[in-house]
């Protein structure tokens, strides 16, 4: 699906920046993909973090992604935005690598407890061993809370809460309708919303 | 104002308005509404643990030879054998080539089927030959025949009369 989004979004399309440094890089300036992976490279890998739970596949996956834009440079058509088209492409990776089974070994990582692994990160190291567990067990239940949702919904969670894709977008980069997204995401956080409350 | 969450196509005003991404207006609308909708107001609640939830799961930073990477597989790639690039091409470049290539199948096909059908009708060919040879010997024979008669009859006229 390197591979053209086939849906006309016009004059939005036109104003996109991001489109505009493709179009660069389709005429050969290198320097144009620098800034387009600068600007992409964190939120590609951390959307696919999110997705496979695993930081080494998440960047794998990413370098794929950003492979297929490079390659798909001669036959790029601003049609859709930019971020769109991309997201789309890591969904699709993603999901292929979930369904392909790769995941078993990042699922042994869920229920690893030793708190290994950049995910455990605390940010704030003033804090006490407690707060640190705390924080820990949290954290652990976010993950499983939302590794636990189906593929699709999470995809939609992660694309809506932390990319702040709107609906159409989210729905281009999922191939679905965009009511087909509103159900994916009521349903992923109401599921969410039920695992997760008793957070407070 | 109608509750939100009784139906999942409104549900997503609170749930834009959790996301703060709801505009003044409605969300005024909303909050008025959430002051006298007890249901609507856990909802905001519930909602917004999810967000803090969410907020604290922070991604790990990309490490830093991410780019020097993906450098070295475009150069690789790059310098690998026409045949190699041949497959990592994205598909949609084969895109116009699949119409030709469909029409010359299709070509090639008709070809080999017009073949197929031609091709039994040879014998019958030879047969109609090998009729024709024996209807004309026959002819002969005929031939032969009447002037075998005809001879007869012009040798022994006084015999006739």
């Amino acid at each position: 699906m390197a591979e053209g989004v086939n849906t006309s979004m016009g004059a939005s399309a036109a104003l996109d920046y991001d489109a505009q440094l493709m179009l660069r890089v389709k005429d050969g300036d290198g320097a144009s993909f620098t800034e387009l992976l600068e600007k992409h490279r964190s939120p590609v890998v951390h959307f696919l973090f999110r997705m496979v739970q695993d930081h080494a596949v998440a960047e794998e996956l990413a370098q794929e992604v950003f492979l297929r834009v490079y390659r798909s440079r001669y036959t790029y058509e601003p049609t859709a935005k930019f971020t769109t088209w991309l997201f789309r492409i890591a969904t699709h990776l993603a999901l292929n690598w979930l369904r392909d089974g790769k995941n078993e070994r990042g699922q042994e990582r869920l229920d690893d407890t030793t708190g290994d692994g950049p995910v455990r990160e605390v940010p704030d190291r003033r804090i006490t061993v407690e707060q640190k567990m705390l924080y820990e067990v949290r954290l652990d239940e976010v993950r499983r809370a939302i590794a636990a949702l189906p593929e699709k919904q999470r995809a939609a969670v992660l694309m809506h809460k932390y990319e702040e894709m709107e609906y159409s977008q989210i729905s281009k980069a999922l191939d679905c309708s965009e009511s087909a997204v509103k159900s994916l995401l009521f349903r992923a956080y109401e599921t969410l919303r039920a695992r997760l409350a008793h957070m407070a | 104002m109608n509750c939100p969450i009784r139906t999942e196509e409104t549900a997503e005003l609170l749930l834009a308005y959790t996301a703060r991404r709801l505009d003044p207006s409605k969300t005024a609308i909303l909050e008025s509404h959430m002051d006298v909708c007890p249901e609507c107001a856990e909802f905001r609640v519930k909602q917004e643990l999810v967000w803090q939830a969410l907020d604290a799961w922070e991604a790990p930073s990309v490490t830093s030879d991410f780019n020097r990477r993906l450098y070295q597989r475009i150069e690789s790639e790059a310098a690998a054998p026409w045949y190699v690039r041949l497959f990592t091409t994205p598909w949609v470049v084969w895109k116009p080539a699949i119409p030709l290539a469909c029409a010359g199948l299709l070509v090639v096909a008709g070809f080999v089927f017009d073949h197929s059908v031609t091709s039994p009708a040879s014998p019958p060919a030879i047969r109609v030959s090998v009729m024709e040879a024996e209807q004309v010997e026959n002819a002969l024979d005929d031939l032969q025949l009447l002037r075998q008669l005809d001879s007869s009859t012009v040798s022994s006229p006084s015999e006739t009369m």
